[in-house]
């Protein structure tokens, strides 16, 4: 079965050289099918990384421990279902998923191409494959999955524990396939340049790949926030670590990328600056890939330590030089027409929204490699933690919020300062009387109080603008729910957009709320006894220890009591793997809209006693609402148009 | 300032607004209000934020606030032993750092060559905001010398239908182009 796999790798790679070439031949030399062949080239190119695929899944489902990468990332004891985990567990099999999702994405991006963009589609066909050659060659010559030993051994060394989880099941195909999906747009981006058509043919594909990318990525970073909160047992969710980081910076880009290519779909202006944000986006994703991939940073995420990294960092390198080598080419005919007519006006606060964007990103990245720079030049390591992003990137965070409350109702084109000031007289309004409340509830800290009443300004007014929408549409007599999906229908980029801002609001609090007021306290038990934190009180029962065949857990029962009202009884987990000498703790935790309770599981003590860390973590829910909701903005606003007009 | 005319039919859906809005400020008042701290509550808290800013000497990218490890507990406690005998944040940060070196901190001490990592991010959002600004200035000085200024700026009440009358210029535009298949350029 691995040679089936490994042939049909190497058919895709040939087949990638075809499809590449063919396309930019049929369009340099006007031949319609050498295009089609070469496109029907792509689509069979996702078949066979299909066909690829299974045969390492199959290879894990047989236990063929003779292929190397079988052998180190499964073993017999493993239960089935993780094999789907396994296979993109270590670098040469997520290397093959990054090849699955990036076919089928292409098979999908040329299939559904809208006549607007066909002739500028050879090229995009053409740079995609050109991506695609990358990761299939490293796979065929660097890295491949179906490598095999000169023996069979008896058993794998077995998968590592803290994959098998359902939560992986999600997070990390979704991240890869977020990253990875960059390319698109920024192959209609590259295509649109070397086809020499600069106007605006890429834009409305281009925003929806962005579009479509951005969602793929948020989610899976939000996902794997999730995961880390409930499961890995920390209490947090985000670290600044550099993984996260290498996901979170090209998010950002992205995000800066979605809002200002509005301004070229609806003003035809910043194409230049359109052009130069994908290729950005579409670097820090490949940088993403370096530090994932045995990058020079440490990270607790360390994820296939290998040299391959220096390969992608490489391919970045490649691509930064050659896309700009084309931008400056192109540069003449980049050049809107369109100008902007005033300082305060929708063009002017995207600009800004990007600069501020961009600065996020810049800043994430400086401090991912400022060690470097350090160690290089000073031989000092030095660490630049959470507490450097949370100083520089917070004012930044609070600055796009607020932004994000104004600029949805500053008109296009030109407006001034009395408009703004006439749309925005309640929510500001409201958000001051919001801050006499707070800082009467006791919130004094100071950048509490702005974080709050920013996402109450915002949230004031989204509110205010479907209130005044709903109304008028109510007046022209139709009711108050049919008036709201109306109201959504009539411009689903701009009310899908809202949502999405609904959901960083909710986003925000969480971040806001946990990072703020956050409570942590260790206490040590014996059973039987009570310890308060706040106005929990918690009362630990018992403990039961199990012997499995890979690992030995503990368990440990809680009582919750706030102020003498009985909340519930709650289990931790605590299992210790002597095979890797790992333990994964999963907290019980108390989740509720207001505050979540947090018992992390400690070691036993003597006499049965136990270790816990607990934790209060105001707001967070809020956060795993958002993903939902953004999902939902991203749709209304992303539903092809035929759909509104049946309606 | 205010027209009475275009508020007033708005006031019903309004207080549902301000309801929810009220709602959610009574809901961060309730998580982020601790009834009176004890006087260790406090000295907790302060303790942490110490924590928070130590890195854990074993582990990879985790403070000894969140690592579990004995060695994060050990220090954890001397932590809390310095803060008894009244030493201040510096002066316990200063004696983890002589002792473990600056990488024990877990942001760089603005000194020496690490002052760098807290200077550029500030220049170069500074050099962001002036190349911004003289992009605007550029971009709106052509504007003039052509002299295309359309009347007033429109108001914010009209805004979404203009919207919609744009997206359906622009859509029509598209059609136009398909079907024709005109050069845009």
């Amino acid at each position: 079965m691995a040679e089936l796999g490994n042939i049909t790798l190497f058919m895709a790679l040939a087949v990638s050289v075809y499809s590449g070439l063919g396309s930019v031949l049929g369009a340099t030399r006007s031949s319609p099918l050498l295009v089609e062949s070469s496109y029907k080239a792509t689509y069979a190119i996702s078949l066979l990384c299909i066909v690829s695929t299974a045969c390492l899944v199959g290879s894990f489902v047989t236990n063929d421990f003779q292929v190397q990468y079988v052998a180190n990332h499964s073993s017999r004891a493993m239960d089935v279902q993780y094999v789907w985990v396994a296979f993109y567990a270590g670098n040469e099999g997520s290397l093959l998923f990054i090849a699955l999702a990036l076919s089928i994405l292409c098979t999908i991006a040329i299939y559904y191409r809208r006549i607007a963009s066909e002739d500028i589609m050879p090229y995009v066909n053409f740079v995609l494959m050109l991506v695609m050659l990358f990761f299939l060659a490293v796979m065929a010559f660097l890295a491949n999955p179906f490598d095999k030993f000169e023996f069979t051994p008896l058993d794998g060394q077995g998968i590592n524990p803290l994959l098998t989880h359902p939560g992986m099941f999600i997070h990390p195909p979704v991240l890869m396939t977020g990253l990875i999906s960059f390319s698109i747009p920024f192959a209609f981006g590259m295509g649109s340049m070397i086809s020499g058509r600069t106007r605006d043919e890429w834009v409305d594909a281009g925003r929806t790949w962005g579009l479509v990318s951005w969602t793929l990525l948020g989610i899976g970073l939000l996902l794997g926030s999730w995961w880390a909160y409930t499961i890995l047992g920390w209490g947090g969710y985000w670290a600044w670590d550099p993984v996260e980081n290498a996901g979170f910076m090209p998010w950002i880009a992205m995000t800066a990328f979605i809002h200002s290519i509005m301004v070229q779909k609806r003003r035809g202006m910043f194409r230049m600056w359109n052009m130069a944000l994908i290729i950005i986006a579409f670097a820090f994703a490949q940088f993403g890939m370096f530090i994932n991939r045995g990058g020079p940073v440490p990270s607790v995420h360390s994820f296939g330590q290998s040299t391959l990294g220096w390969i992608f960092l490489l391919f970045m390198g490649c691509t930064v030089v050659i896309s700009f080598a084309i931008f400056f080419l192109r540069y003449k005919s980049l050049k809107s027409e369109e100008n902007l007519e005033s300082a305060v006006s929708r063009e002017s606060a995207f600009l800004l929204n990007n600069l501020m964007l961009l600065a996020v990103s810049f800043v994430t990245l400086w401090g991912v490699i400022f060690p470097l720079i350090s160690e290089l030049t000073t031989g000092e390591i030095i660490t630049v933690g959470a507490p450097f992003y949370n100083q520089v990137n917070g004012p930044l965070f609070l600055g796009l919020i607020f932004l994000m409350g104004i600029a949805p109702y500053i008109p296009w084109r030109r407006s001034s300062f009395g408009v703004i000031r006439r749309a925005l007289f309640y929510p500001s309004m409201l958000s001051v009387v919001s801050i006499v409340i707070l800082f009467l509830f006791g919130i004094r800290e100071i950048f509490a109080l702005i974080s709050f009443s920013l996402c109450l300004f915002v949230l004031g007014g989204i509110l205010q603008e479907w209130f005044r929408g709903i109304i008028s549409r109510h007046q022209l007599g139709e009711n108050y729910l049919v008036a709201f999906v109306n109201l959504v229908l009539s411009n689903r980029p701009r009310y899908g957009g809202y949502i999405v801002h609904l959901a960083v609001v909710c986003l925000a609090l969480g971040v806001a709320g946990s990072s703020f007021y956050d409570v942590q306290r260790d206490i040590a038990l014996s059973p039987g006894e009570s310890a308060a934190i706040r106005d929990y009180s918690l009362k630990y029962i018992s403990n039961e220890v199990t012997d499995r065949v890979d690992r030995v857990e503990t368990r440990a029962v809680v009582e919750v009591y706030r102020a003498e009202d009985f909340l519930g009884t709650y289990t931790t987990k605590r299992s210790y793997y002597p095979g890797f000498n790992m333990a994964s703790t999963r907290a019980a935790i108390r989740s509720t809209l207001v505050e979540d309770l947090y018992i992390i599981p400690g070691e036993l003590l003597e006499n049965d006693g136990a270790l816990f860390r607990v934790r209060i973590n105001p707001l967070v829910m809020w956060m795993w609402i958002a993903g939902p909701i953004l999902f939902l903005g991203v749709l209304i606003a992303l539903w092809p148009h035929r759909l509104s007009r049946n309606t | 300032m205010i027209k009475i005319s275009l508020i007033a039919p708005n006031i019903v859906p309004n207080f549902i607004g301000y309801t929810i809005l009220l709602i959610l400020t009574l809901l961060i008042s309730i998580a982020c209000y601790s009834s009176e701290l004890t006087e260790s509550d406090i000295q907790e808290d302060l303790a942490r934020s110490i924590d928070q800013s130590i890195m854990c000497p074993v582990c990879p990218s985790e403070t000894i606030d969140e690592s579990q490890v004995p060695i994060a507990k050990q220090m954890r406690d001397i932590v809390r032993e310095k803060l008894a005998l009244g030493e201040t944040k510096e002066d316990i940060l200063s004696y983890f750092s002589e002792r473990y070196g600056d990488a024990i901190l877990a942001k760089p001490p603005a000194k020496g060559f690490n002052i760098i990592v807290w200077i550029i991010p500030p220049v170069v959002i500074a050099l962001g905001i002036i190349l911004m600004l003289v992009v605007i200035r550029s971009m709106r000085n052509t504007v003039s010398e052509v002299g295309n200024e359309t009347g007033d700026g429109r108001s914010i009440e009209l805004e979404p239908y203009l919207e919609i009358v744009d997206t359906n210029i622009a859509k029509l535009k598209r059609e136009f182009y398909d079907e024709f298949g005109v050069d845009r350029n």
